[in-house]
């Protein structure tokens, strides 16, 4: 939920690579001269942690061995004896069978070939030492913003040319390992330069993937063909990077992964590091927090975060884009980089963090701290201050150069687009302000367009909500609410639409004009909410409100703590003072105005969409008692089933057996089953032993409405993706995943999910709740009745019953619903009961 | 049944109210309303559960199966008061009925925990007679190899029409123990039964907690985070509000998921948040507010209760489920002491 405005990732652009890309040599192995022939020790780059090898003793043993035979040092027969003795050896205790396959290369050569072999070798590390000196004065001249020197320019082609004369010429001798080891070093020049685009051509940007593409694949070649595996490591992850600067997200996360699986197959930490700062780097490119997560518990399994700073520092990252600045500071202050070229990504964490805690004299002395260079950090950390300081003229005099802002990463000019914005807003100028914001949301749905990762978030994670939020400030301040609602929608929950669908005005007025008192629709940023009204004559409002999403989501979750204790007073409070700082007075004038009965759609986004909407106040009553709320978690344009009519027959499901002892798990199920199969005679009423997977797929089939009682369990077997892991409870223990419901397609006119919190689901930022009722909604089912929270099974019995009584009489099923909890209230049930239940859906 | 309006009116709390029982003993001649009325009650809704779970047992299985055994041969099976002693065949055919018979165990089952006595209510009476009658009253025949102490060794106080029923559940409270081979909990509260479960992470403390009561050292209780090193507790002590943000009262840090505050805390609102530390990684837990509320009244009434199994009862009964908690700690261990503190509202 990257409501920060200021990226988290300081250097991604400018010093990603050289900070990634540095080497250097473990000390243990001494300077044995073939080492990088072998590559069977670790090479370790800045920053990561170095992790004990259990081999590290016999491999040293073993390449000593080895660079003997190459060296033609003793005798050619015992060196050889003693070199296949130990790759046995590797292999038998360590499963380091590759070793047996360098031997075998090395003994097939002859001395002479062997020797020129070496010689390549040798020509080769010079190559590299040359690299390494042209990345140090890279790293120097990124963080200085000085652009590309045309000196370096000239000498890493001169070395890119040495390096593709090398491979051409070791790849026709007998000893191709060198020739292997050039291309991937020139693989790995050339991709830098196409992923940094430094001033490319039009002809060289087109060029660079296929010259980087052929020289991995070469360079892979030659390592098998010499035996080799341990080296086709570091093709294997230029080849990961190649498909992310491709945007090929797929692709790269495939290859990724075998990096990933092949470094710990041959025990090589550094590359298993390398390999999840890929795939987490792809999981936040497509605003895929859980994947984020995921991959970060793995990577924190192999070491600490207190010996490697990039695992440090993307953990302090997650955490601010949780908006959990005060935990991101203690951990950063606890987890010190111990290089000291990591020092300057270490304090730049530190200003973003500090100006999150709206600590300004910190942030102000960290910034300070970065130095005077001009990068795309810096500038960025330096205007961010200024918005914060009330410096919007400040912010545009930071970020004008906008050639220095196209040098930027995607993600740094998505961020000075939005802070450009912000300034303009600041200083009242919203016209100003208005192409700034458009141009960062638009980027974002390019970069949506690219990544396609159903279960991530590209407006919530990458673009940030704060953004969309300002954009609609700016149409409201230029007198254009309706704008301000269309773009809200038109960015959140795109996925209850077709691809690539947008939303018109002329869409959102047709929805508002289908209830009474129109539609309200929210966005949550990370400092303001923005909420706008349309009436059903097309009249719109807007107002910015001071509630951020954390102080929101506490709101709401203390709300429905009080309700779900059953505290109704409490309840009652916190409604009312939600209610007050949420809707404004002509807002909530108007939710006044039509009577009980009319009808209200609320487009509820963010930590909106878990409130109790029934006990919202509004002006000392609940919303409950003004109007007939109708709920949606944005707006659904595709296809879906048609209104429900009231003589359509039901299947009436549920009322699940245990798996062994094969006895009734809710009484108050098997129940109210019964008694609406009273209720609807020429209902298909299937319980028990009857209510299985087979039958409940008919169901959804069937386009006849659907009821189901039973519990709503956590469901580890269904898939990992955007739904979440739970499933409806069938008999005999089987559940049914939300991806299931999605597959099935049900375009069902009304289904009740009278289960456990059939409303929640896995939260996508700016995409919503992702669980069962999600995926009724998405598959076209016009209206579902869900709940908010887990509900008690025997008041979910009286519930049903009232609510079916109603639809027989003719109310819509979102009068139904209101009618149900206000029976349990009458009743003298607590809001746990009657609360719980939403009426969601386009009536 | 007058007093309480035929369930509409205001129930009390009491477990053995006389008029309640009364109202329960006639549940089906009652309105809608009142039956609402006492479905909604944390106590006495319970109970009625039980009654109509077991009325529908007995009107819808055991005419219609005719290997069921009879309602009367049940409760002479359980040895209610006045029962006739079954013969030997015959217990042992009760016995083997209700180790198959899936439809007793259907109800047994659904009705999770505490299986329906539902006229054991007066626990005063209950206990003075454990006293009194020891062994002459056991709910289980000593033939089936159960513990015969420490549960519901009371008379069964008749009501009309409710015998058979009771007899019935308190037979099959024997065939549930001997089908999950231990005992099960039934004398301690529960929480009502849901349609699935959403416990979060952060447990207890949770709604209100009494000033002074059980609480000396108010335990902070997280679900256990796999592999988690570490815990860690922040408390911060607000004004309320649902925006208030507060100010920070302690941390606490510990290597497990339950954490002692140590200290006692005077009335007010607080929201705890909880993080696990795993491989060096904070993992966010969530938050959770409690409120610490002066209750004098509840609590002389508690001082005066000597028991803490009925301590116990009383707290949770009345919302203090924290509190409820923290009693239940001090009773000697048991499995059903052990069910209690391993259960959560779940929501």
């Amino acid at each position: 939920m990257s409501t920060q405005r200021l990226s988290t990732q300081p250097h991604q652009g400018a010093l990603g690579w050289p900070q990634r890309a540095l080497h250097r040599r473990r000390t243990a192995v001494g300077t044995v001269p073939f080492l990088a022939a072998v590559g069977l020790l670790a090479w370790t780059p800045s920053g990561f942690a170095q992790q004990a090898n259990p081999a590290q003793g016999e491999l040293t043993a073993f390449v000593r061995t080895l660079s003997a035979l190459r060296a033609g040092e003793g005798a050619e027969e015992d060196v050889a004896r003693q070199l296949l003795q130990q790759a046995e050896s590797l292999c038998v205790d360590f499963s380091r069978c590759d070793t047996l396959a360098v031997a075998r290369y090395y003994l097939r050569l002859t001395p002479g070939q062997r020797a020129r072999g070496l010689e390549a070798e040798r020509t080769f590390l010079t190559l590299r030492k040359t690299f390494q000196t042209l990345r140090a004065n890279y790293e120097q001249s990124s963080q200085e913003n000085l652009g590309p020197n045309p000196d370096w320019r000239q000498e890493v082609r001169s070395l890119c040319t040495a390096l593709e004369n090398l491979a051409t010429e070791a790849e026709r001798r007998e000893d191709v390992v060198p020739a292997a080891q050039s291309y991937a070093l020139l693989a790995r020049v050339e991709l830098h330069e196409f992923e940094q685009a430094l001033d490319l051509t039009d002809a060289r940007r087109q060029e660079l993937p296929g010259l980087v593409s052929g020289h991995i694949d070469s360079s892979l070649w030659l390592f098998e063909r010499a035996g080799q595996v341990t080296p086709r490591l570091e093709p294997l992850w230029l080849r990961g990077r190649l498909a992310r600067a491709r945007a090929e997200h797929g692709r790269a996360r495939e290859v990724f992964e075998d990096c990933l699986r092949l470094a710990q197959d041959v025990g090589r930490f550094e590359y298993q590091e390398r390999a999840l700062s890929g795939l987490v780097d792809l999981a936040k490119d497509a605003g895929n927090l859980r994947e984020v997560d995921e991959h970060l518990a793995t990577w924190a399994s192999l070491t600490s975060p207190i010996d490697s700073w990039p695992l440090a520092r993307e953990h302090a990252a997650r955490l601010l884009a949780d908006d959990r600045a005060e935990a991101a500071l203690a951990f950063l202050t606890s987890h010190a980089p111990k290089l000291a070229g990591d020092q300057a990504q270490w304090r730049g964490m530190l200003a973003v963090t500090y100006l999150r805690t709206g600590d300004l004299v910190s942030a102000r002395r960290e910034v300070q701290g970065l130095g005077s260079e001009a990068g795309e950090f810096n500038a960025l950390a330096r205007a961010a201050l200024a918005m914060a300081e009330g410096a919007p003229d400040r912010v545009r005099a930071l970020l004008a150069d906008s050639d220095q802002r196209a040098r930027w990463s995607p993600q740094g000019q998505v961020e000075a687009a939005s802070l450009m914005g912000e300034s303009w807003l600041a200083s009242g100028q919203p016209a100003q302000a208005l192409p700034y914001l458009e141009s960062a949301l638009d980027e974002g749905r390019r970069k949506a367009g690219r990544v396609q990762d159903q279960a991530g978030s590209i407006v919530g994670e990458w673009v940030g909500i704060h953004t969309l939020t300002l954009l609609a400030r700016a149409h409201a301040e230029l007198g254009d609410p309706l704008s301000a609602a269309r773009v809200i929608e038109d960015n959140q929950s795109r996925r209850l639409r077709p691809v690539d669908t947008r939303i018109t005005s002329e869409e959102l007025l047709s929805w508002a004009a289908r209830f009474d008192l129109g539609l309200v629709t929210f966005a949550v940023g990370a400092d303001s909410t923005v909420v706008v009204w349309v009436d059903a004559s097309g009249r719109a409002g807007a107002s910015s409100r001071p509630l951020g999403r954390r102080s929101l989501e506490g709101a709401v979750r203390r709300l429905r703590e009080a309700v779900v204790a059953g505290d109704l007073p409490r309840a009652e409070v916190l409604g009312q003072e939600i209610g007050a700082a949420l809707l404004p007075v002509e807002l909530r004038d108007h939710l006044k105005s039509a009577g009980v009965g009319a009808r209200a759609l609320f487009l509820l986004h963010g930590p909106l969409e878990a409130l109790p909407m029934s006990l919202l106040g509004v002006d000392g009553s609940w919303l409950d008692d003004l109007l007939t709320p109708l709920v949606l978690p944005g707006l659904p344009l595709g296809e879906a089933a048609a209104p429900l009519a009231v003589d359509t027959p039901w299947n009436l499901m549920g009322s699940p057996l245990g798996s062994e002892e094969r006895v009734a798990l809710l009484p108050g199920a098997a129940r109210e089953l019964a008694q609406l199969g009273r209720m609807h005679p020429d209902a298909n009423l299937l319980t028990g032993t009857a209510f299985v997977r087979p039958a409940l797929e008919a169901a959804m089939e069937s386009g006849r409405p659907l009821h189901l009682a039973t519990h709503l369990v956590p469901a580890p077997g269904c898939a990992e993706g955007r739904l979440a892991p739970v499933g409806l409870l069938l008999s005999g223990g089987e559940v049914l995943c939300p991806e299931q419901v999605l597959s099935a397609a049900p375009r069902l006119p009304l289904v009740v999910l009278a289960a456990c919190e059939t409303a929640g689901g896995r939260t996508i930022d700016a995409e919503g709740s992702h669980g069962v009722a999600r995926a009724f909604l998405e598959a076209g089912t016009r209206n579902l009745l869900v709940t908010l929270w887990p509900i008690s099974d025997s008041a979910a019995q009286t519930f049903a019953l009232a609510y079916h009584e109603s639809l027989e009489t003719g109310v819509a099923p979102a009068g139904a619903a209101q009618e149900a909890r206000k029976h349990l209230r009458s009743l003298g049930h607590g809001p746990q009961d009657w609360a719980a239940f939403r009426a969601m859906g386009r009536e | 049944m007058d007093s309480l309006n035929q369930g509409r009116g205001s129930l009390p709390d009491g477990p053995d109210d006389p008029n309640v029982i009364e109202l329960l003993t006639h549940w089906d001649e009652l309105p809608e309303a009142g039956l609402a009325n006492i479905t909604a009650h944390p106590v006495h809704g319970a109970r009625l559960e039980m009654l109509r779970a077991a009325d529908d047992w007995l009107d819808g299985q055991t005419p219609s199966t005719g290997g069921c055994p009879s309602a009367g041969t049940l409760y002479d099976f359980a040895k209610g008061p006045g029962y006739v002693p079954l013969d030997p065949q015959s217990q042992d055919e009760v016995l083997c009925h209700l180790t198959e018979c899936k439809e007793c165990a259907d109800l047994l089952i659904s009705l999770e925990s505490s299986p329906p006595v539902p006229l054991d209510w007066s626990p005063a009476v209950r206990h003075q007679a454990a006293a009194d009658t020891g062994e002459d009253l056991p709910t289980r025949p000593a033939s089936w190899g159960m513990p015969q102490g420490g549960h519901r060794p009371a008379p069964i106080r008749i009501l009309r029409r409710l015998a058979p029923i009771a007899a019935a559940l308190t037979a099959l409270v024997g065939g549930l123990m001997l089908f999950q081979g231990g005992d099960a909990p039934y004398d301690l509260p529960t929480y009502p039964l849901l349609r699935g479960s959403a416990e979060g992470s952060l447990l207890f403390p949770r709604g209100p907690v009494l000033l002074a009561s059980e609480n000396q050292d108010l335990l902070f209780e997280v679900n256990p985070v796999a592999e988690a090193q570490s815990y860690t507790i922040i408390l911060r002590a607000h004004g309320g509000g649902a925006f208030a943000e507060g100010s920070r009262v302690t941390q606490l840090n510990g290597d497990g998921p339950e954490l002692a505050l140590g200290q006692i805390l005077p009335v007010g609102h607080y929201t705890w948040e909880a993080h696990a530390t795993v491989n060096g990684l904070e993992q966010p837990l969530g938050e959770r507010d409690f409120e610490v509320r002066h209750n004098d009244s509840f609590l002389q009434a508690l001082t005066e209760e000597q028991d803490v199994r009925e301590r116990v009862r009383s707290l949770h009964e009345a919302g203090y489920w924290t509190d409820a908690r923290a009693a239940a700690r001090r009773l000697p261990p048991s499995s059903e002491r052990d069910s209690y503190l391993g259960s959560n509202p779940g929501r």
